[in-house]
């Protein structure tokens, strides 16, 4: 399960090599006719097609063809044109349909001035000077009063749109507003990844799940999430692999499966230590690589709980020339060792169990054991028989499981967003990676844990476009969504705008039905905190009514644009297929329209000689060109003849996470984009695999070691004790085939194959219970919101669990709001750090209950 | 005079007010009906069966008459060839109101399918229709003068005779030969036809007799009466066997598609299968009866009527809603699942994809299909006023 | 040649982008599809079938059948419904009466009619979506069109405007779980051959005897816990 996601830039990007834009015009924006579109525009006897990138928010960066007549797109087919054959057809029934969305009732035709209240869809149409000079003038107020940082931008995915998406980022770099990391608000962020192996995520990319030969899917529910890539799981069926679903519900993937376990939600830890407790007490643990690779035996102190650093140890010493961001520990095999953060070479003698009295340069000593030791101790609570009351998982099938886990190589964890977004989401993970880990199923081809909430992740550099390197003094101020909501916290290390935001530019989301979580979003539009909302969408939705202007953006068959994906590693170009439906403009002129308006000097950063197409083709070159080693020898000639994949350092067609960790040795973490290496490698200090952490809130929470924690008693509960008894049903928001998060909820292919209504899926005992049939109209409620559907009743759900499709525009749930049901709740764990969008708090959409009745509608 | 031409009027009005509303359907299309793809059959065809069972009954009395020299028919048979000319109009009338490309029809003769039933029931329609208007034209002719006029009828007969059990037959054979529809995949269903196209046409030819027969002539010429109303009545029961027969096979039968067919038919459609049996059944003991009235006649003749109406109707009703594509999945509730299909239709909130549809005709479909009941009106009443006005008048005097 | 298609049931993951790819190429509009995907024993897509722990989900994509006995065909009155050299059931749009005796025929209910012009019907959408140019088969026979007229039958084609330029039927080619091969039925050594040699394959509606050229595949696997631990 996704949300919206984005990966954008913080100013922390080093080194990009300073391209100075043709800036020597100012004013005067040349909109040349482009040649493709003129072509496309040909005779009507004759069609053209062209080839783009389907790159809405799922994100699976499809290459596309549009057949084009009389300058009108007609149909569109897969391109089908991936040099790994495999990959072909990439599509799906969305994209496939997006020409209903290009020229659909809700299509933006030109910029619009709100003129009723908030939510009503009274607009007036307005040029786009006019639009332009009022957006501009009112940041230009909001700016002076409350400061540059109180506006906030979003743009969601910016790997999916680098060019447009970065115009935006440039924009607020140049002007020093707040970038929301989308990927955050989404609840996207797979916090395990920071936590354990200090990256922003990680996983393979799908062509590798033939590969694996035991495949555990937890929370994932890919063959309808991913429909372009879900062939490659039945093919590894096919291949003989075992694939074991993990998920309360039955789903289109538990029916591909060879087995599913119906587990209570948000119980996966549980069931992953359980496993772990057997590999453990069986000796099955590949104890080389956990020597190797994990921080597990590094020692820890029984006084504190903190690791014991070698600069307090007796007779060690600390490496020379270590980074600040490292730390180096101990272990022990007979004598103290060093760890030397920034190699992988501890002596496969050192010592996992036990206890040691380690003297201290101070003079006095302490008992220190190792951290599997410690493992060992929490692990052994996880019997089979508590696992069992725990998770509901059957306790003969875990211990037979946990055998086939470790001995079945390789193994690959598909860790899904519906698990992750949970308050205990990276407990959950961090329990699930460090099964990989036991087993050695790190770094090698198609084994490992891949936490797959889009495709979302930069995979080069993108400093030098979305940033000015020409000044490295200006630089976006990195904001968090969950504070946007809830307001500042007591332990939050995010930087927070002395006004909160007042002006929030959006670009690519629907915030005010996809995050509006309690209402929130609306009341501080209504009540004037915000006041000031941009869209840039080249739809209406629900966020436009809420917005005071609307500046058209266009699709990916209206412009050209760079689309880069890591689950399928190709570089594609958005190409225009079409002159831009009406007169909405590339987002790229609307942004350098809009700096231009807030300070003249600020046009020559967006190639003002240029028509957007053609500016979009010089940042296309300037990305390959500083785009750093994945980009290596790519061309944009190269592009227009196709998609180019992106280089990696493995031999093979297939890149391998963690590859240089495990296989060179390379001490933990790979770099994450756009972020430097240090910005993340203090994440894990030790420069190894981290299952345990001794950063002061870990300890305080008792979550040192991946535990398991119960859903709801630090949230639900702890909000109000009285939700204990009153709302017993679990509220899960999951995606549907039919609809990329809030995009396609007004496709008329797709409310036609829905019998165009929202739906709630029920056990049907439990709607029997409520006295509710099939068909009918429910209500789903809690003291924050409600929730107009259709119920379905659908027998393989776990009782007690309703089940909303999320994405549906409000207009389509009786002007009710699915998320003004959610408490935006924030995890302190997630507060330790902040670098925005690799640790920083994530929003747990799942984490919410609710009851259900029969609705009346008044 | 005025009453002379009222039965005109109506069926003039009728015939307007249809043609209008065909007229409307043909520049909007079909989706002014309540038809979709699931049920793409609706009241026109069900109006087109009526009435070739309808025109039966005419051509009967007039063969009956006069081929086998029946003579107490002998008075209504010149009436009896107005009627059926009028209802194989009609049928013809409702079949092309059911058509999508109307202006098209001659396509069926200029690119024939002879494997096609429908080809045939058209071929048989035709000849049959041409039967019934030499009939008319005989009568118009030759009516006055009797000799002349038997003499020509008997030869016609010989041909409408058998024409109008095969016209019966064939029309049916259509739906007979389709095995995806369970209700309707059955030799019997042609014969049973043939049996309703007797207790049918009769019945029609009862009502219409007793509304335009005088009492004086009635008194005169109730052997008539008796005797259409007993080959009506044996009719029936040869009809209520042949039914009979046909729901034990599909009891007998047991599959799921066949439970389900009987659902829709016994539960679903129930309360139209009761009309569709009771009506004919009171109907077939009054006919039977002894001495009765005209009125009683009429009545009894009425509720054949309606109740073959209802039976007409119901041959599409079990037969559209029971989706030839069914997949027996086991855990299934209810085990046999038919695949949606879609509607051709997508308005907002609505179902596009479909397993049943409760088809209602819409008024406009209603006022399209008044059209065959007026020109069986308006022909009826016109031969009324060509030939009983005279005797009438004589009466009068 | 006869063309024909095997669906592999295994590969089909119940996406409709199937249907969806079959609508807009074929320019089929609001309410109409030629080409349906539904769970089997669901009442609603994608909703599990069974009880106590024993669930499935098995997805089935239905289009013409492309039968070698096609009731549609031998019921038409005016010969409108045709097959072609190469095997393919086909609507003549200039022949079709709209008498609809072929959509009573069809056990699939796989036959569509136009209820009404279906070119102010897809304006509503904004715009005229399909293939924009008409495709002929001899003699004069329009096969496809991209608005049809109201009041005739239509269905699937096998996409006789691309295969009539070589390429395959869209749903073939757009299908993500590579569940749909489209080829020749006579040749031994074609794709579909092989596999119809090779796999085990069954036909919709057998019991109708309508011979369809589309087979499909399944291994007809229930997942369950039960099974798996028994």
């Amino acid at each position: 399960m996704e949300k919206k996601e984005l990966s954008l830039t913080r100013r922390t990007f080093l080194g990009a090599a300073a391209v100075a834009g043709a800036a020597t015009a100012l004013g005067g924006v040349a909109l040349a006719a482009n040649e493709q579109e003129a072509a496309a525009q040909a005779g009507s006897d004759e069609l053209t097609y062209v080839r783009t990138t389907c790159a809405p928010n799922c994100t699976g960066g499809c290459g596309m063809k549009a057949c084009v007549h009389n300058g009108e797109i007609k149909s569109i087919i897969q391109a089908a044109d991936y040099e790994d054959a495999e990959h072909n057809p990439r599509g799906c029934l969305k994209g496939l349909s997006f020409s209903n969305l290009i020229y659909g009732p809700e299509r933006m035709k030109g910029p619009l001035i709100r003129t009723g209240a908030p939510g009503e869809d009274e607009f007036r149409e307005a040029s786009w000077d006019e639009a332009l000079d009022y957006t501009s003038s009112e940041l230009k107020r909001i700016m002076d009063t409350y400061g540059p940082e109180s506006v906030a931008v979003v743009v969601q995915v910016a790997g999916t749109g680098h060019v447009h998406k970065g115009a935006v980022i440039r924009t607020a770099t140049l002007n020093g507003w707040s970038v929301l990391g989308g990927y955050e608000m989404n609840g996207d962020l797979p916090m395990s990844a920071p936590i354990t192996f200090g990256v922003q995520s990680e996983e393979l990319e799908t062509f590798c799940w033939p590969d694996a030969k035991y495949i555990m899917v937890f929370g994932s529910n890919p063959m309808a999430t991913r429909i372009p890539d879900a062939h490659f799981l039945v093919e590894a069926k096919e291949n003989g692999s075992k694939v074991l679903v993990f998920d309360p519900n039955y789903s289109a993937t538990a029916s591909k499966a060879d087995e599913w376990y119906s587990i209570k939600p948000s119980s996966d830890a549980a069931v992953a230590l359980g496993f772990i407790k057997v590999i453990l007490d069986e000796e099955l643990y590949d104890a080389d690589f956990v020597r190797t690779y994990t921080d597990l035996p590094l020692l820890i102190r029984s006084d504190n709980g903190k690791r014991l650093l070698a600069a307090d140890v007796q007779g060690l010493s600390v490496p020379a020339g270590m980074p600040e961001y490292r730390e180096a520990y101990v272990a022990y095999n007979g004598s103290f060792l060093t760890v030397d953060p920034q190699k992988l070479d501890l002596p496969l003698d050192v010592m996992l169990d036990g206890t040691v009295t380690v003297p201290l340069k101070d003079g006095s000593s302490v008992q220190a054991r190792p951290a599997f030791s410690l493992l060992r101790d929490m692990a052994a609570e996880y019997t089979p028989e508590k696992v069992q009351e725990e998770s509901d998982m059957p306790a003969d099938q875990i211990v037979r499981i946990a055998r086939e886990v470790a001995t079945i190589k390789p193994l690959h964890i598909m860790y899904g967003a519906s698990n992750y977004q949970w308050y205990h989401g990276d407990l959950k993970g961090r329990a699930l990676s460090l099964l990989c880990a036991l087993t050695g199923n790190i770094g090698h081809l198609g084994d490992g844990f891949s936490t797959y909430a889009g495709q979302y992740r930069m995979r080069y550099k993108g400093g030098a476009w979305w940033n000015v390197p020409e000044l490295p003094e200006k630089s976006p101020a990195g904001f968090s969504f969950a504070y946007m909501l809830n307001g500042p916290t007591e332990t939050m290390t995010c930087p927070y705008p002395k006004h909160g935001i007042k002006a929030w530019i959006i670009y690519c989301c629907n915030p005010f039905d996809q995050h509006n979580m309690g209402n929130i979003l609306r009341r501080q539009v209504e009540e004037g905190q915000l006041e000031l909302v941009v869209n840039l969408d080249f739809q209406k939705t629900t966020t436009s009514k809420y917005s005071h202007v609307c500046l058209p953006g266009v699709s990916w068959y209206e412009k050209t644009e760079m689309v880069s994906t890591p689950v399928h590693p190709y570089v594609q170009l958005m190409q225009p297929a079409i002159e831009p439906v009406g007169d909405c403009k590339p987002e790229l002129w609307i942004m350098r329209e809009l700096a231009k308006r807030i300070d003249p000097s600020f046009e020559k950063y967006y190639y003002p000689d240029l028509d957007p197409n053609a500016a979009a083709e010089e940042v296309i070159k300037l990305t390959c060109e500083t785009g750093g080693p994945e980009l290596k020898g790519i061309t944009l000639d190269m592009l227009k003849k196709g998609p180019v994949k992106l280089r990696h350092e493995n031999p093979g067609r297939k890149r391998i996470p963690f590859y240089e960790q495990i296989h060179d040795k390379v001490p933990f973490p790979p770099v994450s984009y756009p972020s430097p290496l240090p910005a993340t490698a203090k994440f894990v200090k030790s420069g190894r695999m981290e299952f345990y952490k001794d950063e002061d809130m870990f300890l305080k929470l008792g979550e040192a070691l991946p535990v398991h924690k119960r859903p709801y008693e630090e949230t639900e509960y702890a909000l109000d004790p009285s939700i204990r008894e009153k709302y017993t049903f679990s509220y899960l928001t999951r995606n549907s085939i039919h609809r990329v998060h809030s995009t396609h909820s007004n496709n008329t292919f797709m409310r036609e194959l829905q019998d165009d209504s929202a739906k709630v899926w029920l056990n049907p005992d439990d709607a029997a219970e409520k006295g509710i049939a099939h068909g009918d109209l429910v209500e789903v409620y809690n003291d924050r919101g409600r929730l107009l559907a259709e119920a379905v009743l659908d027998p393989g759900l776990k009782k007690k669990i309703c089940i909303f499709d999320e994405g549906w525009w409000s207009r389509y749930t009786h002007g009710t709001s699915y998320n003004t049901l959610i408490h935006p709740f924030i995890n302190p764990i997630h507060e330790i750090y902040f670098v925005s969008q690799m640790w920083a708090p994530n929003t747990s959409w799942n984490e919410c209950l609710v009851d259900v009745r029969k609705a009346v509608i008044d | 005079m005025k009453r002379r031409y009222l039965g005109l009027l109506i069926g003039l009005v009728l015939c307007g007010a249809g043609l209008a509303g065909w007229i409307y359907q043909i520049i909007n299309g079909l989706a002014i009906t309540d038809m979709n793809n699931l049920f793409s059959w609706g009241l026109y065809m069900g109006t087109f069966e009526f009435f070739i069972g309808v025109s039966s009954g005419g051509m009967l009395l007039f063969s009956l008459a006069y081929l086998f020299r029946v003579d107490s028919l002998k008075p209504y048979a010149k009436l009896g060839a107005f009627t059926a000319f009028g209802s194989v109009v009609a049928a013809g009338v409702a079949i092309m109101t059911d058509l999508g490309q109307p202006f098209r029809v001659m396509q069926m003769l200029i690119t024939p399918n002879v494997a096609s039933p429908l080809f045939w029931d058209v071929i048989v329609l035709g000849v049959y229709a041409i039967i019934c208007l030499v009939a008319v034209i005989l009568v118009i002719k030759d009516g006055k003068n009797e000799q002349a006029f038997a003499a020509k009828a008997r030869k016609l007969s010989w041909v409408a005779f058998p024409f109008v059990f095969i016209m019966n037959a064939v029309t049916t054979l259509m739906f007979a030969v389709q095995n995806s529809r369970e209700w309707w995949h059955s030799a019997i269903l042609p014969a049973d036809s043939m049996t309703v196209g007797v207790n049918l046409g009769l019945s029609f030819m009862l009502l219409v007799c007793a509304i335009t027969v005088p009492a004086n002539s009635f008194e005169r010429d109730r052997a008539g009466f008796q005797l259409m109303a007993r080959i009506a009545a044996g009719a029936l029961l040869v009809h209520f066997a042949f039914t009979a027969l046909e729901l034990s096979t599909l009891a007998w039968n047991g599959s799921e598609e066949s439970k389900h067919l009987l659902d829709l038919v016994f539960g679903t459609y129930g309360t139209l299968s009761l009309f569709e049996m009771l009506l004919p059944f009171l109907a077939m003991l009054a006919l039977m009866a002894k001495g009765r009235g005209k009125t009683w006649y009429g009545v009894s003749g009425l509720l054949v009527v309606v109740g073959m109406f209802i039976h007409r109707m119901m041959l599409l009703l079990p037969a559209f809603n029971s989706i030839g594509l069914t997949i027996p999945v086991p855990g299934a509730e209810p085990e046999l699942w038919s695949f949606p299909i879609s509607s051709g239709f997508f308005e907002e909130g609505q179902d596009v994809f479909i397993r049943f549809w409760d088809y209602a005709p819409t008024p406009l479909e209603l006022c399209v299909n008044l059209l065959p009941f007026g020109v069986v009106i308006a022909v009826v009443a016109l031969s009324k006023i060509l030939f009983t006005g005279n005797k009438g008048s004589q009466a009068a005097k | 040649m006869r063309y024909g298609m095997v669906i592999d049931l295994d590969k089909c993951i119940g996406c409709q982008t199937c249907a969806v790819v079959c609508k807009m190429h074929n320019s089929q509009p609001p309410g109409t599809w030629w080409n349906r995907v539904f769970t089997q024993g669901a009442q609603y897509h994608q909703t599990s079938v069974g009880s106590d722990g024993v669930y499935k989900q098995e997805y089935l994509p239905v289009s013409c059948q492309m039968c070698d006995n096609p009731a549609c065909q031998k019921v038409c009155p005016t010969g409108a419904t045709y097959t072609n050299e190469d095997g393919v059931v086909l609507v003549d749009y200039d022949r079709c009466i709209g008498c609809r005796t072929c959509m009573a025929a069809c056990p699939y209910g796989v036959r569509q009619f136009n209820w009404k012009d279906p070119e102010p019907a897809k304006d509503a959408l904004g715009y005229d979506y399909g293939y924009p140019f008409d495709a002929t088969e001899d003699p004069k026979r329009r096969v496809y069109t991209q608005d049809r007229p109201a009041g005739v039958v239509e269905k699937c084609t096998f996409c006789a405007q691309y295969t009539q330029q070589g390429e395959k039927p869209a749903c073939v080619r757009a299908c993500p779980g590579k569940a749909r091969i489209f080829g020749d039925l006579d040749d031994p050594n074609s794709e579909v051959s092989i596999l119809l040699h090779s796999k085990q394959v069954h036909r919709l509606g057998e019991q109708y005897g309508t011979q369809p050229k589309v087979y499909y595949i399944s291994s007809n696997k229930s997942k369950n816990i039960e099974e798996v631990s028994g």
